[in-house]
This record gives structure tokens, sequence and C-alpha cells, in this order.
């Protein structure tokens, strides 16, 4: 079971949000006021942030040009992945990128969207997760005029890796309230990424 | 001059990477390409690509997320072929949509 709340950008404003989420809307709304495009996201904001075309089929999220390498979904599908996903566009999951569809493509059409996303997914080698997370998605230009989109993910507990392919869904529809009670305000630069993302399904188990 | 030495070599500096596209036409494509022309010479068809379709900041953080460098000199000989995709992606897609990416 997967669900998608929309969120006002109210809450990014009143501090509700995961610390890379606040940082990266506001380096995105002084774009205008500084240097061009991409360069003008600080190198810790652009580690964590994914960048996608600025067009896609309807129903789909557009392809992936590149994902930082500290960013939530590298975590989640992998470094491997990550390294390689300008070759491969897509995640490992296109349930996932449809039902995401929608919040890229009000960025597309030039209207920043906030959403908490909760859902299992599975990378590569099968391992499946359960994943809980905000997310901030954004229209950039880029130096050259170009319209692509970035995406900033922020989980809201650790990935839990499920035990294997066969597992069921263990997510119900209330999830997502109770968790945002819980959201923890630290410092971007004071949590690990293993403490901040949860350990790799061959380490320890995080708990759901 | 650096030479690659055919499509055999451009797999084993990428390895698995590189291995696991194969199938893709335009993947093979822009490998044969490497065997017939010098890491500099692609480099150079690459930025004057990159520089016509308006991408380099693109490809910089392309390449930054994928090999942790920002520029193609700076990628390390055994990294360039995946660089090189990386970077030609990046150009199809401008060239596709027009020289832009929306």
């Amino acid at each position: 079971m997967s669900a998608i709340e929309t969120l006002s950008l109210d809450h990014i404003v009143h501090g509700l949000v995961q610390p890379e989420i606040s940082a990266f809307w506001h380096q995105w709304r002084d774009v205008g006021t500084g240097r061009p495009g991409l360069s003008a996201f600080a190198t810790t904001i652009q580690d964590r942030m994914t960048l996608s075309e600025g067009r896609a089929r309807s129903g789909f999220a557009p392809e992936l040009i590149a994902v930082g390498a500290e960013s939530f979904i590298a975590a989640c599908y992998g470094a491997d992945w990550a390294r390689e996903v300008a070759l491969r566009a897509r995640t490992p999951d296109t349930g996932l990128e449809q039902i995401s569809a929608r919040g890229y493509h009000a960025a597309i059409s030039g209207e920043p969207n906030l959403d908490v996303v909760m859902t299992t997914t599975a990378d590569d080698a099968g391992r499946r997760m359960e994943i809980l997370y905000e997310r901030l998605i954004v229209p950039i230009r880029t130096a050259g005029g170009h319209l692509v989109i970035g995406c900033m993910t922020a989980p809201l507990k650790p990935i839990c890796w499920l035990s294997g392919p066969g597992d069921q869904d263990r997510v119900d529809d209330s999830s997502t309230n109770n968790h945002r009670r819980e959201y923890v305000q630290a410092p971007l630069s004071s949590l690990s990424r293993s403490e901040k993302y949860g350990h790799s399904p061959d380490g320890p188990q995080s708990p759901c | 001059m650096n030479r690659p030495k055919g499509n055999q070599t451009n797999q084993a500096n990428s390895g698995a990477t590189i291995l696991s596209f194969m199938d893709d036409p335009e993947i093979r494509r822009i490998l044969d390409k490497a065997t017939i022309l010098t890491r500099r010479e692609r480099q150079a068809a690459i930025t004057s690509e990159i520089e016509k379709h308006g991408g380099a900041d693109v490809l910089q953080y392309s390449l930054k997320s994928a090999l942790g460098v920002e520029h193609l000199h700076d990628v390390p000989e055994q990294d360039f072929d995946l660089a090189a995709l990386i970077a030609w992606k990046i150009i199809y897609k401008l060239r596709a949509a027009k020289g832009a990416l929306h």
C-alpha cells in the first residue's frame, strides 16, 4: 500500500519540514537573486538532491539525469544504481514513479510541490523496503536556460528493510500522521548517513 | 596521446557499469566511437556539443554526482568511459528536446 499526501508550502515557512527540505527550499527561492541555475545550490544540497528532465509522459515521472551520492534515493537503491542513473534514467520501481508523478508534473508546470510519501519499494536485487519521506520538487532553470526538475527527499524514519520478496506491506494509512508527530529537527550536518537513512539491508535491521 | 584499444578495453576500464548497458544501441554507438578516437578527441567533441546546447552545469552536476569530479579533464582514466556515456546521454536529451530539456 502506498500513500502520498500533498502538503501546503506553508509547512516550510512554519518550520514543520525536515532540515534538508527547508534548506533546499530557501536556496531555490534565492536562485533568482544570485548565481544562475544549479550552481546556486550549495554542495551539501546538491549531494542530497536529484535532477530530472523538465518533461515527462503523462502519468510518469520524468527521466532521471543525476542522483546525488548522499541522497535518500541513493540510500534506498544503492550507490551503484545512483552512479549509473544517467544511463538507466529510471528507478527500479516503475509503480512508485507512476504514483509519484503528479508532483513532478506540478513542478514541470512551474509549481513547487511538497509531499509526504509512504510506500514499499525494492532495489535492483529485489530487496524490499518500507520508506516514509518528505519530498520537495521544484523547477530549476539551468545556466543554459533549460528547465530541469530538482527533488529533495528527506526520510521521516529510517529505511525499514523487509526480509524478502514475499513480504506483505506492513504499513497502514494512519502511519503518515503518526510519524509526522515524531519529526526530529536535527541540524543537517549532525546526523551520519547511516543514522539518518537506516542501515544497509546486510547490516543490522532498522526498527519498522 | 592516450588512445583506447577497443571495446574490450573500454569495458574492462569501467567494469560492470558498462557491461550492464551494452545492449543499449545508443551506448554501443558511443563506445564504438571510443575505439577510433583518443580521449582528448572524445573530450573535445563532448565539450563542443555540451557548449552548443548550453548543458555545462547539467554535465558538471552529473559528473559530480556519479564520479565526484566536476570536469571531464579531471575524470580518472578508468572512469572516462562512464563519464563519456553520461555526457552523451545528456547531449542526446538536449538534442531530442531541440536544445532544451523541456
